[in-house]
């Protein structure tokens, strides 16, 4: 049984579809990416799981619980907002408090739904979850006076402390620096696995997804193109937009000859391997990761001939951009010191490592 | 559209009450007055109004019209040239110096007339100074008339200009400045290419508002007009005739142009307070130490000393010996019997004491109205709406005082509803109320600018982790809500505790307000009892302005409300 379904979940905004029927299946104890650019409709569809919007159509099920029209405060979901949306006027620790308080005050109200909590009973548990993302000592400490990586662990604590049934992440490393975001990054997947808690995370960062999620789930204008783990949507990418968004490739409109297996554009013909998927012949787009090509030793030790345009190293690897046939390439390679001798207008051979590819009909 | 929750429906269904008795309806009865003659559906009134054989009407409009476009230039004018020195220009004091400046706005609009009339009327302590000093037969350059009334109106409506150039200033970054400088635009370029255009809004937004408060001013032309007609004092003279199908017409056209300029006011210009600055504010277009900076400085320190010269007159009158300032041109004899007084005589601090009551539940009704209604008209997300309703809400903002006091004479002079016994007309609930309906909306403008300024996914986030609407509003928007809650009660209390317009209309003795008695000790010549009453209140609004935390010291702010 899956923890949480989405059953054909639609919403407009006026005449703007946000998002598109959508259907999803998410298991219990999964931890799963919906990443997409921006404006593709990933955070409504969040929204909506969460509650602060009303699908136009479809249903949310809990569990086996239709919780659709169900009002946030009802759903028992922990979110963590892109801004935190931290109290700035309670310390951390009554923030972190504050939904064990409420569910404390309905208890009162209606002692069978919600379980009674005593004072003690919440302090301890604020203080464990404070612990887990290691605040314990900045329990007392005023909001505004935390770090933006600080703020963002008291965010976590604070929808972890009330056990949700399901945990919630709208970008939630987007306001913090790069070496900060990599460490949170890391502590938020230790968490989740420890807890175990089904957790949905939306992101437009395809690195933070990949190293994150069980499964990824790539939306692009309202729709979801495809849903799997990460290694099969990096492997296998179901559309150009997946292979571009999700694996940079670089997109070439080309011809597919079917007899010979060739693709060809401006006067490059490469052989398509035995085996290799293809659409039907005919205008196609071949879709290269930059890490699909690489430098031949020699000048013809490759398949195609290219010109080299800039270089950027970054250390370790080194990336050129590269002319060939017409079309802008980018080639991802360890550097060497044969990679540091190539400059700018240099004619080099290229390699295509098909591993890296692949091959869909043109959108007519 | 998923159905609300009982609490929320609940305040709903008291808002829509509470409105439509308090505002709608007597607004309602007036306009329904105006257009009855004999029992029967007429546009007599406003033929009355509008006739040409008995133009005294006429005339009023135009006076109004007359000295409210005249006060709008010379207030910007001069409101313009205050706000450049005191945010632009760098010398000792001036935090204090730029406090002041705004004082006139924190006066009771009766202290603010009479204190400008103690120092430069007829009998004034200027023109009668100047008199001995040239030696000539009469009080020199006294003012008076229409004149008069466009002074006092400058005096006190300058202000808006202030608080609002000063806020754009505010806005305006100092390397906004320096990049214009830096691609080669000259003081006048910059001043007119960078400058002006952040400054439009405000000072239309200040011109209308400034327009509004002088067709509605009704103590200025009371204590200056002598003679000439002015709307305001049309109405007056129409209740006190008993004649209120006339005093009905004349309210309503009175209203429907005040309403007019509210409409451009809300709906025109944006207002310059949601751009967030990141930079430091620009300091810096006039150079003190130039020629043409030092006089600007002086000018300005001139303005300012005129606008003190009222507060510091109104001080040593109240020391004034009764009778001890008849033709002389300051007081002969000085005493402390005007205090003394309070302690001597319990009953002469009625009127303060009626007036710190009746401020109370004026302020106690509009917080829980003003709150509850600005925070549910900013969880709708349907935009148009939320504008409208919050149009709709700010209304009496609009109304002048003297208005409300006629529309309540007429609703409030029979139950309000058949069966109830109420007349709320002769009783000390009627001031309340109407201090309450005048002062209202500036809370739900407060507590609106707050709203604005607040991160809506708080709330989110407080009902995911179960919180229900009344735990929302009370842990999560009150406590960010309370800048603007605190600054709109001062505002209601100050607004209350002088006010004047509506309660000379609608005071019963038993209640009268503090105001009223000032009037009234003033009619009796007891100069020195009118200024230390005069100076009972000034004290009790400076300790609330003092309490809040330096409310005046916010331009942004105050512009905002305004």
């Amino acid at each position: 049984m899956s923890a949480l379904s989405l059953k054909g979940l639609s919403k407009n905004f006026g005449p703007f579809a946000a998002v598109r029927p959508t259907d999803l299946e998410i298991a219990s104890g999964e931890f799963f990416a919906i990443l997409g650019p921006s404006g593709c409709g990933k955070t409504t569809l969040l929204r909506m799981i969460a509650g602060y919007e009303h699908p136009d159509s479809g249903k949310v099920f809990l569990g086996n619980t239709d919780i659709t029209s169900l009002r946030p405060q009802e759903r028992g979901i922990g979110m963590v907002f892109q801004n935190y949306a931290l109290f700035p006027h309670m310390t951390v620790f009554e923030n972190v408090a504050f939904g064990l308080r409420a569910r404390k005050a309905s208890a009162k109200l209606f002692p069978k739904l919600s379980p009674k909590l005593s004072n003690d009973a919440i302090r301890s548990q604020v203080l464990a979850a404070l612990e887990s993302v290691r605040l314990s000592e900045k329990s007392r400490s005023s909001v505004p006076a935390l770090s933006g990586g600080e703020q963002q662990r008291v965010a976590v604590a604070r929808a972890l402390v009330i056990r949700p049934r399901l945990l919630l992440f709208d970008e939630p490393l987007s306001n913090l620096d790069i070496a900060l975001r990599l460490q949170t990054r890391e502590e938020i997947r230790t968490l989740q696995r420890s807890t175990g808690i089904t957790t949905v995370y939306v992101t437009h960062d395809q690195g933070e997804a990949m190293s994150l999620a069980d499964r990824i789930a790539v939306m692009r204008a309202g729709r979801v193109e495809q849903s799997g783990d990460p290694g099969m949507l990096y492997n296998s990418p179901a559309s150009t937009f997946v292979a571009e968004f999700l694996g940079g490739a670089t997109l070439i409109d080309c011809d597919l000859n079917g007899p010979q297996r060739l693709v060809s554009w401006g006067g490059i013909s490469l052989a398509i391997p035995a085996g290799f998927p293809s659409p039907e012949p005919g205008p196609a787009v071949l879709a290269i990761k930059p890490e699909g090509l690489s430098l031949a030793e020699g000048e013809e030790g490759g398949v195609m001939q290219a010109t080299v345009r800039s270089r950027e190293y970054t250390g370790f690897t080194t990336t050129f951009t590269l002319l060939a046939g017409g079309r802008v390439l980018k080639a991802l390679v360890v550097s060497t010191p044969e990679t540091g001798s190539v400059v700018p207008g240099t004619s080099v051979s290229l390699r295509v490592d098909w591993r890296h590819c692949s091959l869909y009909a043109a959108r007519r | 559209m998923r159905s609300r929750s009982p609490a929320t429906l609940l305040a709903i269904s008291l808002l829509v009450a509470v409105f439509g008795i308090f505002v709608l309806y007597p607004l309602g009865a007036t306009v329904a007055e105006s257009l009855h003659a004999g029992g029967e559906l007429s546009l007599d009134h406003y033929r009355f109004l509008f006739d040409m054989s008995n133009r005294v009407n006429l005339e009023a409009v135009g006076n109004s019209v007359y000295v409210s476009v005249v006060s709008v230039v010379f207030s910007g004018v001069i409101g313009l040239f205050l706000a450049f020195v005191f945010t632009q220009c760098r010398f000792p004091l001036r935090p204090l110096l730029a406090r002041l400046a705004v004082l006139p706005v924190a006066l009771p609009p009766l202290v603010g007339v009479i204190a400008f009339l103690f120092v430069f009327g007829e009998t004034g302590i200027i023109p009668r100074g100047l008199q001995l000093l040239f030696g000539t037969a009469g009080p020199v350059l006294p003012a008076g008339g229409i004149a008069g009334v466009i002074l006092v109106h400058v005096y006190s409506f300058h202000v808006y200009f202030y608080l609002f150039v000063s806020a754009a200033l505010g806005t305006l970054e100092g390397s906004q400045l320096e990049a214009a400088t830096g691609l080669g635009s000259g003081p006048w370029r910059t001043f007119v290419r960078v400058v002006l255009p952040e400054l439009r809004p405000g000072l239309l937004a200040a011109s209308a508002l400034t327009f509004m408060s002088s067709m509605a001013s009704f103590t200025a032309p009371l204590l200056f007009a002598g003679g000439k007609h002015f709307i305001t004092l049309q109405i007056y003279a129409s209740k006190l005739n008993g004649d209120m199908d006339l005093a009905a017409a004349q309210s309503v056209l009175l209203t429907a142009v005040s309403l007019a300029f509210y409409l451009f006011l809300t709906l025109g210009p944006a207002r310059p307070s949601g751009y967030a600055r990141k930079g430091p504010a620009s300091a810096g277009l006039i150079t003190p130490g130039k020629l043409p900076g030092r006089v600007m400085v002086v000018a300005a320190f001139t303005l300012l000393a005129v606008e003190l010269l009222p507060v510091i007159a109104i001080l040593a009158l109240s020391l004034a010996r009764e009778g001890s300032w008849t033709t002389q041109w300051v007081p002969s004899a000085y005493t402390l019997g005007n205090y003394t007084a309070f302690f001597a005589d319990a009953s002469l601090l009625v009127p303060v004491v009626n007036s710190l009551e009746m401020a109370l539940l004026a302020l106690a009704a509009s917080l829980a109205f003003g709150v509850t209604a600005a925070f549910l008209v900013s969880r709708t997300r349907n935009r148009v709406f939320s504008t409208w309703a919050n149009l709709a809400l700010t209304l009496p903002y609009a109304v002048p005082g003297t208005v409300v006091a006629v529309a309540f004479i007429l609703a409030f002079n029979r139950p309000v509803l058949p069966g109830l016994p109420a007349l709320l007309v002769g009783t000390f609930w009627i001031l309340p109320l109407a201090y309450f309906v005048r002062e209202y909306p500036v809370v739900i403008r407060s507590v609106a600018a707050s709203l604005e300024g607040m991160d809506g996914s708080l709330l989110e986030a407080a009902s995911g982790l179960g919180a229900g609407p009344l735990r929302r509003f009370r842990s999560v928007a009150l406590p960010a809500l309370l800048p603007g809650i605190l600054s709109g009660g001062v505002l209601v209390l100050i607004g209350s505790l002088g006010e004047f317009v509506s309660s000379i209309l609608l005071y019963t003795y038993d209640s009268r307000p503090v105001s009223v008695e000032i009037l009234a000790q003033l009619r009796l010549f007891n100069i020195g009892a009118a200024a230390a009453y005069s100076v009972v209140l000034m004290l009790i609004i400076l300790l609330l302005l003092r309490l809040s935390g330096g409310l005046l010291a916010s331009d942004r702010r105050m512009s905002y409300i305004l």
